[in-house]
């Protein structure tokens, strides 16, 4: 009885924390989080700009799900990748900055660039203020931190399990790309949402893809949306910062 | 292929190292600017299946050389009984040195399987400037993204850091290339890439606002560029369009513009054979 009652408890345990660890996700993941997501549209206001995602009501929801569902194997699945390694190093106690630097010179456009290292580092500060974990005051100091690599490292010292956390990452870029979308183009709240709910299998084979590769093995290919940030400086009106 | 270049006096000089076909390179030429022009040949007249070639070239201090090829690299169709492609570039520029790696475009044939990877070392105060076109295919043969595998690695690394890093595979009958999320309804793709080791950030960013004026003025709804600075020590130009003759435009002017205002010298256009 005992026995019986104690493994209840354990499991009561295992349960709470779980459910402790989905609120700090939800948390953390949540396209409202302020940390800037909503500024940056990284690269989707130039190919609205120039048509390459149609911008016809008819033709708008299906040519955006073929574009996030295709980059969902090209840069989310690096970021993704990124997002992995990095929380695997939080729960050995590896430094990143070479994760970092690898990501740094992967992102060929600037403001890309720049716009993920602006949310890697005001994405760790606010996790650093709402939990007093050492480790997230030395990371806080970093300069050169990428959004996904701070996003995998900050939930791999909150014990996050490591495909939650990629998954809930995948999950946020999509909804931010969605959202940037619905300012930019001729999508309404339902269309949006339906691209969301349907995207679900691919951002499942993201995050199963991201189990095999490696940084090292990760390949990426975007030349037009690389291209679309590098020219959106250059647009005559801007509604994001990227 | 292993090239070196050294500086001898006041110019420099081509020592082939290792020379086994189907590379050749017949001897260095010496244009205005005191550059050892090279034109690379290759004999078979493209990339066959099975083949694997390596091309290495040293620019040791102070060096200034040029490298081209004499047209564009084919990659023909892979026959069944034959492994994929593959070139393996290493590229090292020494102190003081400045290498121009300026090849024709490469066309992947339908049926086609090819591997390459780039690497690129920058001493202190070392100069690079590269470029790669690559094209969908046999564009004027109706041969459009018919090719099985396309595979590609490049790095460009100071002695302290990665500067740029590219790796990507193209399979299009996996995934399809003509995607917003990849190439668009583009033919040719093509980036350029002017790397300093010795010059300041800001004046990237100069380069990078003034490029992106020309490229603005360029752009149209059959070729886009834009330039972009990388994370230290260099910028990268990239284009995507839909006929050769815009590449290959685009990229002369913003070479001439950024050798211009890095270098403080004229672009001289390799002198082709044909």
């Amino acid at each position: 009885m005992l026995y019986f009652r104690a493994c209840r408890c354990k499991l009561m345990a295992v349960y709470c924390l779980s459910s402790l660890a989905i609120l700090q996700v939800l948390q953390f993941a949540d396209s409202a989080l302020p940390v800037g997501s909503i500024s940056h549209s990284l690269g989707l206001e130039v190919l609205a700009f120039d048509e390459d995602i149609a911008n016809s009501v008819e033709r708008c929801p299906a040519s955006l799900y073929s574009y996030i569902a295709d980059s969902l194997t090209e840069t989310l699945l690096l970021d993704a990748v990124f997002c992995r390694q990095a929380h695997s190093r939080a729960s050995r106690g590896i430094a990143i900055d070479d994760l970092n630097e690898h990501m740094s010179a992967l992102r060929l456009a600037r403001e890309s660039r720049e716009a993920s290292l602006s949310l890697g580092r005001r994405f760790v500060a606010l996790a650093a203020a709402l939990h007093p974990y050492p480790a997230l005051s030395g990371l806080a100091i970093h300069q050169e931190l990428h959004h996904s690599v701070a996003f995998g490292y900050v939930l791999g010292i909150f014990g996050v399990d490591p495909d939650l956390t990629v998954s809930a990452f995948i999950h946020q870029c999509v909804l931010n790309t969605i959202s940037a979308a619905q300012r930019l183009l001729p999508l309404g709240q339902t269309q949006a949402s339906r691209i969301a709910w349907d995207l679900k299998p691919a951002m499942l084979e993201t995050l199963e893809q991201s189990r095999s590769e490696s940084v090292s093995t990760v390949c990426a290919f975007a030349h037009l949306p690389e291209l679309a940030s590098m020219r959106h400086a250059c647009l005559p009106t801007r509604l994001f910062i990227s | 292929m292993e090239l070196k270049f050294a500086r001898e006096g006041d110019c420099t000089r081509m020592f082939v190292l290792a020379q086994e076909p189907p590379w050749r390179a017949i001897r260095a030429f010496r244009n205005a600017q005191d550059q050892a022009l090279v034109h690379l040949h290759n004999v078979s007249g493209g990339v066959l299946g099975g083949d694997s070639l390596h091309l290495s070239i040293d620019a040791a201090m102070s060096a200034r050389a040029q490298v081209t090829s004499v047209g564009a690299t084919r990659i023909y169709r892979r026959r069944p009984d034959r492994a994929a492609a593959s070139l393996c570039t290493t590229i090292r520029v020494g102190d003081g040195a400045l290498l121009e790696y300026l090849p024709d475009a490469i066309i992947p044939f339908a049926g086609s399987r090819f591997s390459q990877s780039t690497s690129v070392s920058l001493a202190r105060n070392a100069g690079f400037i590269g470029w790669e076109t690559i094209a969908a295919g046999r564009i004027a043969s109706g041969e459009v993204f018919a090719f099985d595998f396309f595979h590609s690695e490049c790095s460009i690394r100071s002695e302290t850091r990665a500067l740029a890093l590219e790796r990507y595979s193209l399979i299009p009958a996996e995934r399809d290339p003509r995607s917003a999320a990849r190439w668009g309804r583009f033919r040719y793709t093509t980036t350029l890439y002017v790397c300093h080791t010795g010059v300041a950030q800001h004046r990237w960013r100069d380069l990078e606002s003034r490029l992106n004026d020309l490229a603005m003025n360029r752009s149209s709804a059959s070729g886009r560029w834009a330039a972009s600075t990388l994370v230290a020590n260099g910028l990268v130009v990239r284009g995507l369009a839909l006929e050769a003759h815009e590449v290959a435009a685009g990229l002369q002017t913003f070479w001439s513009h950024a050798k211009q205002e890095i270098w403080s010298e004229a672009a001289i256009p390799p002198r082709k054979i044909n």
